[in-house]
Formats: structure tokens, sequence, C-alpha cells
């Protein structure tokens, strides 16, 4: 994709995508055109998107329509991009659906090379796990402990530094 | 259905933590903990150091670098072995002499008559210790009186000395840039520069892949300057 120049594609001109699940989705020519992943499966009548249903495209493609005006990021930029944990409220909102949904978000996101909604579902992420102890992380996200309790204390003790940081 | 975090996107998703956040995540289990010592350990500055850390690194002493402390008859903390060569994560190291001096004493309760010596001899070991594990070091900003392992180091990209070096130590650092091919920038400020700087100033003729050299806020003799002006105008 090259940068800012991308968006050749005059207002009006759709695109037909479909979802593994055999949903179409008429969109805007300029999302596709941003997006280079979105734009390789548009191959006519036959093309879909694998492994992203009909439930999260809608999704994903409702944000890319909403952001279709953003300028874009250079690669370079990771560092600025990186520690900033604050998100816009329209993004706020539409990620606050339930947790399957943004993971399935994300994971679309990451599939489809969409780096900014990837960015935003894993800030949103990491906002969740903020001020959380290890055991409310782990309800919250549903994940087993495999650590013996043993492990667990030293683990606690050799790294306790960083608590106060 | 219950939709596991995309374990692609972890290591993503931690690097929007602060560390403080990143010690609970830590805890989660051990595949989040694989993910996590590398960026908990990666860059160790000055609010890094508290008692805590002290009390890790020490643990991390081999048997050998902890019996060269048997003579300052100092307690070991009796734990087992740390469950990670942490220090060999650390990309970005600084430290400063008077906060190690100050978190080391708090460790070891307060030095008497003897306890500079104490201090040095710590201090040395884990300067070394964290040269010589940290092959991933990038940059380091330390103040010790002991850096032979310098030159053993081919990712160092960058050293600030934040000390008064001796002349015995500027052959050191001389030799050390004679050898090292991957230090693009050094910096020595607010120092003196009265030892003879003569070695220095010809293994920085003979260095060529430093690119930066800061000497700002030192004090020299006329032909020390002179000798280092030589150099400078070169890079």
């Amino acid at each position: 994709m090259d940068n800012g120049t991308s968006n050749s594609a005059s207002e009006n001109e759709t695109i037909t995508l479909k979802s593994c699940d055999g949903i179409e989705f008429h969109i805007d020519a300029r999302i596709a055109n941003r997006y280079t992943l979105l734009n390789n499966w548009n191959g006519g009548e036959s093309a879909c998107i694998p492994n992203v249903n009909g439930k999260v495209l809608e999704k994903v493609l409702e944000w890319c329509e909403h952001h279709i005006n953003d300028p874009q990021l250079n690669c370079g930029d990771d560092d600025s991009r990186r520690r900033n944990t604050i998100i816009e409220e329209w993004d706020e909102n539409f990620l606050s659906c339930d947790q399957d949904m943004l993971f399935e978000i994300i994971l679309a996101a990451n599939y489809l090379e969409i780096k900014p909604l990837l960015d935003l579902g894993c800030k949103t992420v990491a906002n969740m796990m903020k001020s959380k102890s290890p055991e409310e992380i782990r309800s919250a996200f549903n994940i087993d402990n495999d650590y013996t309790p043993e492990e667990e204390e030293q683990f606690r003790k050799e790294n306790e530094w960083a608590e106060d940081y | 259905m219950v939709i596991a975090i995309p374990s692609e996107c972890l290591l993503e998703i931690f690097e929007y933590l602060d560390r403080k956040y990143l010690f609970s995540c830590l805890l989660v289990n051990r595949q989040w903990c694989r993910y996590i010592v590398p960026i908990l350990w990666s860059r160790i500055d000055e609010l890094s150091i508290n008692k805590n850390f002290i009390r890790t690194c020490l643990l991390l002493l081999n048997t050998e670098e902890q019996a060269s402390l048997i003579p300052f008859n100092i307690m070991f903390p009796n734990d087992p072995k740390p469950l990670f060569e942490y220090t060999k994560y650390i990309t970005h190291l600084r430290i400063y002499t008077y906060n190690l001096f100050n978190k080391i004493s708090k460790f070891f309760g307060p030095f008497d008559e003897g306890g500079i010596d104490v201090f040095r001899a710590i201090n040395c070991l884990l300067i070394s210790k964290f040269l010589r594990t940290g092959d991933r070091i990038k940059c380091i900003e330390i103040t010790a009186e002991q850096f032979e392992n310098l030159y053993k180091d081919t990712n160092l990209a960058s050293l600030s000395l934040n000390f008064y070096i001796s002349s015995e130590e500027a052959n050191i650092l001389a030799n050390a840039l004679c050898k090292n091919t991957t230090l693009t920038s050094l910096k020595h400020r607010r120092s003196s520069f009265y030892y003879e700087v003569e070695p220095l100033v010809l293994a920085l003729h003979q260095n060529t892949t430093l690119t930066c050299f800061d000497i700002a806020k030192n004090r020299y003799s006329t032909r020390g300057g002179l000798m280092f002006d030589s150099r400078v105008e070169k890079l």
C-alpha cells in the first residue's frame, strides 16, 4: 500500500466482499484500496474472505468505514504508536461489545492486516488488564493457572522489584 | 463458546502495559511469563533498582562470584536459584553509583567503616554480570570502576560513562575501543581528562565505527584538549 495516495477510487464505486459463511457486503472501494488484503479478495462473484464470518466482517467493515478519512500511518511510527493507551470515544463504544467479539475482531484485524484496528483491539485488552491481580486477570480472560504454588511464589519474589515501579 | 486471547497478539498487548501491570500479568501463567520476562527486564534504569532488584541480581551470581564476596562477611539471601537468567534480557542499562550504593546498603543494612569496599566489590560484580550475560545490551550508561568486559560485547552500540576514570581505566577503554566494532556512540561527560589521553586518542583514530563522541562539560589539559580536537574533526 502506498501511503496517502491509494484512495484513487472515486467515491461512488463499490465492491463486493463475501464472508466465509457467504454473507455479502457492498463496500466503498476506497476501503478496499486502503487495506491490501481486503482488496486481494475482491475477485468477483465467488471471492470470499476465509476465516472471517459475517458477524465479525460486518463489525470490521463498520470500523473501516468510520475511519475512512483517517491519515494513514507510516510503518516507521512504531514507537509513537506504542505506549499511548488513549482510545477515542467512538472506538471505545465500538469495541464495548462482548469479549468474544472483541477477540474475534482482533483476530480478523490481524489476519486482514488492518493495523490500526489491531492496535486498537490490543490497546483495549491491555486496558482491561490494568489494575487487576493475577487471579482477576485469569478469571476475566478464562485462563488456567499452570504454576505450582511454589513456582508462582518464586516468580513473585524474583520480579517484585517491578511492582513499585 | 469462550474464545481465548489470541496468543499471536499477546506480545502486542503487553507492549501497552507499564511494568507494575506487567508484574501482575507475569503471574498469570507460564505462557505469559515467557513473554513478559524479556519485556520486564529489557530496560533497567535507576527507577528499577530497588532492594528487591538487588536481591534477585545477587541470587543470579554464580558460586564463584558469590565466593569472591566471602571476605566481606555478608549474608546472602537464602533462596533457590532464580527461574530465569534474567540479566540476559537487558537491552538498556542505566545505573548511577549513588543510587546503587543506596540500594545495596538498604539491602545489607548500613555499611560500617569498610562499607565502601563491600559496595565496590558488589558494584563490580553486578556490572560485569550484566555485561557478561547481557548479550542483548545495546545501550549502557554505567558508573563502574571496571569495564574490561566491554570489548567482548558484540551488540553494544552506545556507552555512557558517568564517572571519573583513572589513567589505568582509560587504557582499558582505549584497548576496548581498538577491538570494538559495534560501538557507535560514546559519551563521557562531566568528568576530567587529566590522565594521559594519548592512548585513548590513538584508539579513537583507529576506531572507525564510532560516529558520536560526546565529551561535553569535561575538564582537560590543553594538550589533551588539542589531541581530542583532531579526532573530533574526523567524525
